[in-house]
């Protein structure tokens, strides 16, 4: 049954290569956007290691100063204490970047001559209890830290893992690319506690390799924070902006301050992630529909043509089902040598490691999904046509002309 | 004789309603999306005011600092550019702008944050501004630290309703400006010189800025030709390389004269030579993809369509048409399908800038169709739709009638 009806095919095959492009390529767009989607959709279960609610960012710096201030550091500690007098306010610390926010720094470490970026903030002591985060092994930075001559490092458990496999972490440093021109060598980041996650891309982002290093206010070479980390006790309104802002303004006139609720930040985030995905699956979904009509089209018009060779199988014998199980088993045949195509291109993609973001379960479900997908498009439109077909009537077929 | 022909080709395609709503469907669509598309790139990078050089101009929107253990990158500081991007040879004018940043006014007990820039007096004769208002400051003013503004229009709207603003003090972030100019609103995507409110450099509450490598400023230089291109680059790299860094975590410093397109490729793809080539072959890439599922869809509705008429090509012989004739119909149609499909997409098209202008999604934004993008994909569409229907109609029109009749080719 299967070999007649691949004969068929190969019978038809000029009018047929085109149809079989025209779902490969479908097959391709629908893989392209599924594996984003899916992507996405498979980090967010997982724990991001921070919690956002009841907290607030505020950014302050003076304007156009990038850590021009020689004041800064001074200037953080004493913000810190302020903050903390105020009655609504359970805890504040400082850091350099806050999650869900635009900005991004990036780490360097080398194995064996391999460099891994990282993502990373620095942080004043208390950045975990604002945050909740969750150590698994080590130690917390704080008081006892001032004056260590190396940064206090905390990491999570992936870049650990990344740097220095199964081995304990704690009491390492993260391994800095070996250059002798340097005069004055940065001080080591020196490994003291282990997070369970850590995700500064958020819960959108695979990316779980991050390190914390301490911001000692104490001393003067040390990273200036941009951001204040406030948790509010539950229930605070809003307006208690107001108040913090004038506090803050009365204790450093020439700088600059701005609010935002981590819970706001977000909101605005997943809008930035989510929108242009929103908008590829749309066209997408544009493109679908297109193809589907498009099919029904090309079959409705196959089944017209063969009026003829319908009618004559009807004439001996063949029942309705099986007419109709020639078109659809046509139209699957045809899916399927354009499915076989797709995949062998979509399967170029993890061998040569163009989306290192992918992992293999996301990209084995989004390509099942889209094969899914495809077998489901081609049978709804072969569904109409060989509808039709079975209603060709064996004596009438045999006068047509 | 041709309104008959067009009579017979409308007739024709109100026969086959799905075939012609399909096809009407895929060459509207497609258009659509092509037009949004070009909509939103050409809001982006096209000359257009206040940027009326953008073609032949060069900024410098991004420094890269790599030390041993971290990079960072981001807008250059002050200092950078007042040591490398003054009078460079080939530039006819060069300005530096800070970034837009967020300033806090009060006003009636409301508070609203303003985008704020500060800028040179250069500024304005580098971009040209329509002023509702008076006009912009000056050099001088800036030299002199003065006190003054120029104002977009809603911000004017916001302090003083309908009446003019010129000469009024309005107070943002905690300083007081005297408006000497008003211009319409530009939208945020213009990000080199979109704000609400544009000051003197030298304003500014403190002076870091000038200390600074890399911080929050922007350069555009404006050469005198785009062939003088590659001599402001060399001899900016070559500043570039000499210049000292303050801060010990950083080591190496890169830095380009670039068009916004070069720096927006080098952001995504990063920073190479050969970035703004690849960003074009990823764009055209993803554009002929894009295109490819529609004209494959168009092609296949097209000979499906014809084929089911051979019989009709049989009898129009048979009763005397010539080849011509029926190549004649056959044109007139698919024309009429591309040209309804294509007036479809152009309307569509404009309905979705409408409902994208009114959404607000980018601030001030006014999307316009951009008419040779338009212009490029009707060609296309007539290309592929004559192609796809006329040529096999036309080599069936040389069939001899009495095989046409039958059946004709497979």
């Amino acid at each position: 049954m299967i070999r007649h009806l691949v004969r068929l095919v190969w019978n038809r095959k000029r009018s047929n290569v085109l149809v079989v492009l025209e779902i490969l390529l479908c097959f391709v767009v629908v893989f392209g956007v599924l594996v984003f989607g899916v992507s996405m959709a498979s980090n967010i279960g997982r724990p991001v290691g921070y919690s956002s609610t009841d907290v607030w960012n505020v950014e302050f710096g003076r304007e156009l100063d990038e850590g021009g201030d020689p004041r800064a550091l001074e200037m953080t500690g004493r913000l810190i204490q302020v903050v903390k007098g105020l009655a609504p306010v359970e805890s504040a610390a400082a850091t350099l970047i806050t999650p869900y926010s635009t900005s991004a720094a990036r780490g360097i470490a080398f194995v064996n001559g391999r460099a891994i970026p990282f993502a990373f903030t620095a942080a004043t002591d208390d950045f975990n209890e604002v945050l909740r985060l969750n150590l698994v092994a080590g130690r917390w930075f704080g008081k006892q830290d001032d004056h260590a001559r190396d940064i206090p490092t905390i990491v999570t458990r992936d870049l650990a893992r990344e740097l220095f496999g199964d081995a304990d972490p704690i009491g390492r440093e993260i391994p800095s690319e070996a250059s002798p021109a340097r005069v004055t060598p940065e001080p080591a980041r020196r490994i003291i506690g282990v997070l369970s996650a850590y995700r500064a891309g958020g819960e959108l982002s695979g990316d779980s390799l991050f390190a914390l290093y301490r911001v000692d206010v104490t001393k003067p070479d040390s990273t200036v924070p941009r951001n204040l980390v406030v948790r509010i006790r539950p229930g605070t309104p809003r307006s208690f902006e107001e108040s913090l802002v004038k506090t803050l303004q009365a204790t450093a006139p020439d700088y600059r301050f701005a609010v935002e609720p981590l819970s706001e930040m977000k909101a605005k985030y997943q809008d930035r992630h989510v929108v242009p995905l929103g908008i590829a699956a749309l066209v997408a979904a544009f493109l679908v529909v297109m193809v589907a009509l498009g099919l029904t089209g090309v079959l409705w018009q196959n089944v017209t043509k063969r009026t003829k060779e319908i009618g004559l199988r009807r004439a001996t014998g063949a029942t309705a089902r099986q007419i109709s199980l020639q078109i659809l088993g046509e139209t699957w045949i045809l899916t399927t040598l354009a499915l076989v195509v797709g995949s062998v291109l979509v399967l170029q993609l993890p061998l040569l490691n163009v989306m290192p973001f992918v992992t293999g379960r996301v990209f084995a479900v989004s390509f099942v999904l889209s094969l899914a997908t495809l077998y489901i498009l081609g049978t709804l439109c072969a569904f109409y046509p060989s509808w039709l077909a079975t209603r060709i009537s064996p004596t009438e077929a045999l006068r047509h002309e | 004789m041709l309104r008959h022909t067009f009579k017979t080709a409308v007739k024709v395609l109100l026969r086959r309603k799905f075939f012609t709503a399909a096809s009407l469907f895929g060459i509207s669509f497609t258009l659509v999306v092509l037009m949004v598309a070009a909509a939103l790139f050409d809001h982006v990078f096209a000359p257009r005011a206040p940027e009326v050089n953008a073609d032949r101009s060069l900024g410098i929107y991004n420094v890269t600092l790599t030390g041993p253990n971290q990079s960072r990158n981001g807008p250059p500081g002050y200092r950078l550019l007042a040591d490398t991007a003054r009078k460079l040879p080939g530039a006819e004018r060069v300005t530096f702008h800070s970034t837009a940043s967020d300033a806090v006014a009060f006003l009636g007990g409301d508070r609203l944050t303003l985008q704020l820039k500060r800028t040179d007096g250069e500024f304005w004769r580098v971009f040209r501004f329509e002023f509702l208002e008076g006009g912009p400051f000056s050099s001088e003013d800036d030299a002199d630290a003065r006190f003054v503004a120029v104002i977009n229009e809603s911000t004017r709207q916001r302090y003083f309703g309908q009446a003019p603003a010129l000469a009024k003090l309005i107070d943002v972030g905690g300083q007081r400006f005297r408006v000497v100019g008003v211009v319409p609103d530009i939208p945020l995507s213009r990000i080199i010189v979109s704000a609400d409110i544009w000051a003197p450099i030298r304003t500014a509450p403190n002076d870091a800025y000038k200390t600074q490598i890399a911080g929050t400023f922007l350069a555009t230089i404006v050469a005198n030709s785009r062939a003088d291109f590659p001599v402001i680059r060399e001899e900016f790299r070559r500043r570039v390389a000499e210049l000292t860094l303050p801060d010990k975590s950083y080591d190496h410093i890169e830095a380009n004269a670039e068009t916004l397109f070069e720096t927006f490729a080098a952001l995504l793809l990063g920073p190479s030579r050969t970035a703004v080539a690849r960003m074009v072959a990823i764009i055209a890439a993803i554009a002929l993809m894009f295109m490819l599922l529609p004209t494959l869809n168009l092609i296949n509705l097209n000979v499906s369509r014809i084929l089911e008429r051979v019989s009709e090509i049989g009898v129009r012989k048979a009763f005397g048409a010539s080849s011509r004739a029926l190549l004649g119909q056959f044109l007139v149609e698919n024309l009429v399908l591309t040209l309804v499909g294509g007036a479809l997409g152009l309307a569509l098209s404009g309905i979705a800038l409408e409902i994208l202008n009114r959404s607000g999604v980018i601030p001030y934004a006014q999307f316009a169709l951009n008419i040779r993008i338009f212009a490029y994909a009707m060609l296309l569409t007539v290309f592929f739709g004559v192609w796809s229907g006329v040529y096999p109609a036309w080599k069936m029109s040389r069939l001899r009638p009495v095989e046409a009749l039958k059946g004709g080719v497979r």
